[in-house]
């Protein structure tokens, strides 16, 4: 009796199943979706853009006429009550589909924003037989420069070089009163320490933060600073007597990757690429330079000492 | 044919301390680690550090695995039971005559201690360890004898508290950070506050302390009303940095080559481990 009833539903399911990862028709053809949905976020100043999109196509096997039978795809975008489905236009079965939904809105700081995405496969016979599922994080209506550039602003310390820095988009929007914070995009570089040093290595940024418009930079919209970068001249004048005694070679120096992220009522979001800011401070004979290499220009001073 | 064995004989020892001398020194720094390494056991954890101040390695490494915040002090090595040399040999063949430059006579150290939650997470719990840790290393051979100071507001100190002396005989010495320092009471930056108080302690010293790595930009944010006459240079220092905006931690490193103190300061990190063990570390704000 059971076995019977097994049977009986798997010839169903070989009949009729347009749901799942194999079998379509009425002629026991069987198919592999493969589908994949792919999701993106941009932002550029109060602008927010996302993107969904649904790509793949469907491997059919077996004897079958699948005359009349087509499919299209659907992408799913809806971000902050705006927009919805997208759909392709019907195709063969078998056909390579590409579709990309976008929206675009425009996000207000301390708002929160929710973004629903999904991505489906349509039989013209039997409906939906692919639905991705996919989940998407709300999004912070937060102001995020998309640029960054540098000036030197003036020496500090003797050696020591601070950096004063504009932040932008393209839609002009106001930073003032943003905090930007430093953190390491990767572990930094000291070509002049040694385990006989009498200060440590340095490894990195040491994560300051900066009010955008305020403190040395009052009065300047949109700038941040300083970023203090180089030597003290106590360490300019320590390395270059005992570096190359202990054989450390002079010039030397040290590396930082700075990441810089921007305040948001819930969170921060980093605004430079993965890779950082590249700072650097190398001691030479006679002078030290000092650099910023930012995400859209890059800046040395050269300070002699 | 006795002429030729002496002048041999009188070559190969001329050769002989600086060839054996290089050789120790390529052995030495062949077994420096990169940080010292803590490893948690079923109800204890370890420590190994391997550099010329391991004791400073490890409370780097205890600092950042349990976000403590440690600062460390040398005390001021001098003798060649401290000191081993370090001159590079190129460096050498240039300068025959010179000195040479040194560096401190620290090796492997390991440490363990009993290890739970309550222990690593409440103050009497990190200064026992500390305490633990550190009466290891005072039984060890690595140079100089320490004590853990308990500074308040959440941090504790290694403090150098013993070189060896020319005879290889224990010397208590007076750490430097202890000594009372007269500077005005005046709002500053704390950097700006913080190269004041190392100066009046230079000159009350005459032993040089300078500033030789500073998180400028936390610093020059901060301000703080900091003074008074014959107060502890720790006592000051501690007070400015309460004042910063991250939690810092300072090293104070002795050259006895340039016969100056390095003082350091550094943001407090706490190590982060993923699922395949990669470690990073992220700043304690």
């Amino acid at each position: 009796m059971n076995r019977s009833i097994l049977f009986l539903f798997g010839s169903l399911i070989l009949l009729l199943d347009c749901s799942g990862a194999h079998g379509q028709g009425s002629c026991g053809a069987s198919f592999q979706p493969h589908f994949s949905v792919y999701t993106s976020i941009s932002r550029e100043g109060k602008h927010i853009y996302t993107s969904v999109t649904t790509e793949g196509w469907t491997d059919i096997s077996g004897q079958c006429n699948m005359s009349g039978a087509t499919h299209k795809v659907q992408a799913y975008n809806q971000l902050g009550g705006t927009g919805g489905w997208n759909e392709s236009s019907w195709s063969c079965p078998t056909c390579n589909f590409y579709l990309t939904n976008n929206e675009t809105i425009d996000g207000e700081p301390g708002t929160t924003y929710p973004w629903f995405c999904d991505g489906s496969s349509v039989c013209s016979i039997v409906g939906t037989f692919w639905d991705d599922g996919t989940s998407c994080p709300s999004i912070l209506g937060c102001v995020v420069p998309s640029t960054e550039t540098t000036a030197v602003e003036t020496a500090v310390f003797t050696t020591e070089t601070a950096f004063n820095q504009t932040i932008g988009d393209s839609a002009g929007d106001s930073f003032d009163g943003s905090t930007v914070t430093e953190d390491n995009a990767a572990p930094g570089q000291d070509t002049c320490w040694g385990t006989w040093s009498t200060g440590p290595r340095f490894t990195g940024v040491t994560g300051g933060s900066w009010s955008v418009a305020g403190g040395q930079v009052v009065g300047q919209p949109n700038h941040w600073g300083f970023d203090d970068v180089g030597w003290t001249t106590t360490a300019v004048d320590y390395y270059r007597v005992q570096d190359p005694a202990h054989g450390v070679g002079i010039p030397c120096g040290l590396t930082g990757y700075q990441s810089m992220t921007i305040s948001c009522p819930s969170g921060s979001v980093t605004y430079t690429p993965s890779f950082g800011n590249k700072l650097t401070a190398t001691i030479e004979q006679t002078d030290v330079i000092n650099c910023r290499y930012d995400m859209n220009n890059s800046v040395c001073q050269t300070i002699s000492y | 044919m006795r002429f030729l064995i002496i002048a041999l004989a009188t070559i190969f020892s001329n050769v002989h301390p600086h060839a054996q001398t290089q050789k120790d020194t390529q052995a030495r720094h062949s077994r420096y680690m990169e940080r010292a390494e803590v490893r948690h056991l079923a109800d204890s954890a370890t420590v190994t550090a391997n550099d010329a101040r391991p004791l400073a390695q490890a409370a780097t490494a205890l600092s950042e695995e349990f976000a403590w915040v440690i600062d460390f002090e040398d005390p001021p090595y001098y003798s060649k039971y401290d000191l081993v040399d370090d001159t590079a040999s190129q460096w050498r063949a240039a300068h025959p005559s010179a000195k040479g430059v040194t560096v401190i006579a620290g090796d492997t150290f390991q440490t363990q201690f009993p290890e739970s939650p309550n222990a690593t997470s409440s103050l009497p719990g990190e200064e026992h360890i500390l305490d633990k840790v550190v009466s290891d290393y005072n039984a060890s051979t690595n140079p100089g004898r320490f004590s853990v100071r308990n500074e308040g507001d959440g941090r504790f100190a290694v403090v150098g508290t013993n070189v060896k002396d020319e005879n290889g005989r224990d010397q208590a010495v007076s750490p430097i950070l202890d000594t009372p320092i007269s500077i005005p009471a005046e709002t500053r930056d704390a950097n700006t506050t913080i190269e004041t108080i190392l100066h009046a302690l230079t000159v009350k010293t005459q032993t040089k302390v300078a500033p030789f790595m500073l998180p400028q930009n936390a610093l020059a944010q901060s301000q703080v009303t900091v003074g008074g006459q014959n107060i502890p240079a720790r006592v000051l220092l501690l007070q400015t940095l309460s004042a910063a905006k991250m939690k810092l931690y300072w090293r104070l490193y002795y050259d006895r080559d340039v016969k100056m103190y390095g003082f350091s300061l550094l943001p407090l990190m706490k190590a982060n481990y993923d699922a395949s063990g990669k470690r990073t570390t992220d700043f304690v704000r």
